[in-house]
């Protein structure tokens, strides 16, 4: 008997987080005596100090492309020049979808070729990420393959959604590209040149 | 302050570590990992092999560490152009990422300590005084009527997406060796006296794997900090 008392931890070390020990059938203190039942530990005030050492915790926002990389002159050309070619790319989306909704749809179209004019470029700069040139190469590829169609609310803001993305994650996994892609698809989008339907026949030979 | 320029200090120790959730695919994937980074840098050798710490040495200038909740690179050597120190951390940030299957980081963090060495502690002092930057009222100071004794500050600055600790002090640092007796050899005392300049960048908002390019990001932050940690060091203008 003796051995077992003495591996029993007494009440006042028993940790702050075990107030309710699993012997206990007291209930909580009664509010109007404030009397704390035997066996529950009285719950205790905990002081922090914050000091300079201490670090705030902001983890549960996202940090912004602009923020990660303030410095855009001293990150790899073709970054710095890809951010800037897609913040002129969303500019062209927004533009398009909001004329659409007034019912200019030939203005909205202008500004969705002016788009298509820039992913040529942005296509140079590839050497990012795998997932950055096959998301650029596929939306090339759909808007081209609209041969002059207009395309339709839908389509114009899952563009918006693939060029937003890829911008915010330049590096994302190539998974994730291929995500994008097939939501591009979803859309009724033809994501890869027609030469490819030819090369697959002539594989399959 | 005499000391003009970034470039009159030496970098001393240069470290890169990224935090993230905890991820116990290391229990399972601690070998891979490991043998990944071998296969880059053979002479790399364990120091800490445990659980949720895993350790190696590489040279004995560099230190990798990949934890359950975090990786980092020690470089105890860096040259100015940070060449090793990008390829190392580049390549453990790599497979660690892939192999941990993380998708954000919850802090990132970079941290340039540079050094300048000064004849002995009082001349370091003046320097770090002369700056301006600690204004300290004229002595006597409680009944001593001395200079302050290895004085220094730290400074914190802290957006909601990143933040930056700077911390300059004086410091003396003493050097004993005793060789064993029946090697040829004199004893060692050695005293230096300096300036440390100490630099920690990073995040506070969470980073997604998709956001980061680990080269980058330390070359942006190594621009940053060689770009405004001018007045530091020439001190409060006039």
């Amino acid at each position: 008997m003796n051995n077992v008392l003495a591996f029993q931890q007494p009440t006042s070390l028993i940790p702050d987080t075990q107030v309710l020990p699993h012997q206990s059938h007291s209930k909580y203190p009664n509010p109007d005596t404030g009397v704390v039942p035997q066996n529950l530990v009285n719950p205790k005030p905990k002081l922090r100090i914050v000091g300079k050492d201490d670090i705030i915790d902001n983890s549960a926002q996202r940090i912004s492309i602009e923020e990660l990389y303030p410095a855009s002159e001293a990150i790899k050309p073709e970054l710095n020049v890809a951010l800037r070619l897609l913040s002129v790319s969303s500019t062209c989306i927004q533009e398009a979808i909001e004329l659409l909704h007034i019912g200019d749809s030939v203005a909205s179209d202008d500004a969705i070729q002016r788009l298509q004019a820039i992913l040529p470029e942005l296509f140079c700069c590839r050497i990012i990420s795998d997932s950055f040139g096959a998301m650029i190469n596929a939306t090339y590829h759909a808007l081209k393959n609209q041969e002059g169609l207009p395309l339709t609310k839908h389509q114009i803001q899952a563009i918006g959604r693939a060029v937003s993305r890829i911008r915010s994650e330049p590096f994302m996994r190539f998974e994730a590209a291929v995500e994008e892609i097939m939501a591009l698809e979803e859309v009724g989008f033809i994501v890869e040149p027609p030469e490819f339907e030819y090369l697959a026949d002539w594989l399959d030979e | 302050m005499r000391s003009t320029d970034l470039s009159d200090f030496r970098l001393e120790q240069c470290v890169f570590e990224a935090r993230h959730e905890p991820s116990y695919l290391l229990w399972d994937r601690a070998g891979s990992i490991w043998s990944q980074i071998r296969a880059k840098w053979p002479r790399l050798k364990p120091s800490q092999v445990e659980p949720s710490a895993t350790q190696f040495t590489l040279d004995n200038r560099f230190l990798l560490s990949v934890f359950v909740d975090k990786f980092a690179v020690i470089d105890q050597a860096p040259d100015h152009s940070l060449k090793s120190f990008l390829d190392v951390a580049e390549s453990l940030s790599k497979v660690a990422t892939q192999h941990l299957e993380l998708n954000e980081f919850s802090r990132l963090g970079l941290r340039l300590i540079f050094f300048k060495e000064f004849p002995d502690r009082e001349a370091a002092s003046a320097v770090l005084l002369s700056s301006q930057i600690l204004n300290l009222p004229d002595g006597p100071h409680f009944g001593i009527d001395m200079p302050p004794v290895l004085p220094g500050y730290t400074v914190r600055w802290e957006s909601k997406a990143t933040g930056t600790t700077v911390r300059m002090e004086v410091e003396g640092r003493v050097i004993d060796f005793t060789p064993p007796h029946f090697l040829d050899l004199r004893p060692m005392h050695k005293e230096v006296a300096g300036l440390k300049f100490d630099i920690d960048y990073y995040t506070l908002a969470s980073v997604a794997v998709g956001q980061f390019s680990c080269r980058d990001w330390i070359n942006q932050t190594w621009h940053l900090v060689n770009r405004d940690s001018k007045p530091f060091l020439t001190g409060r203008k006039q």
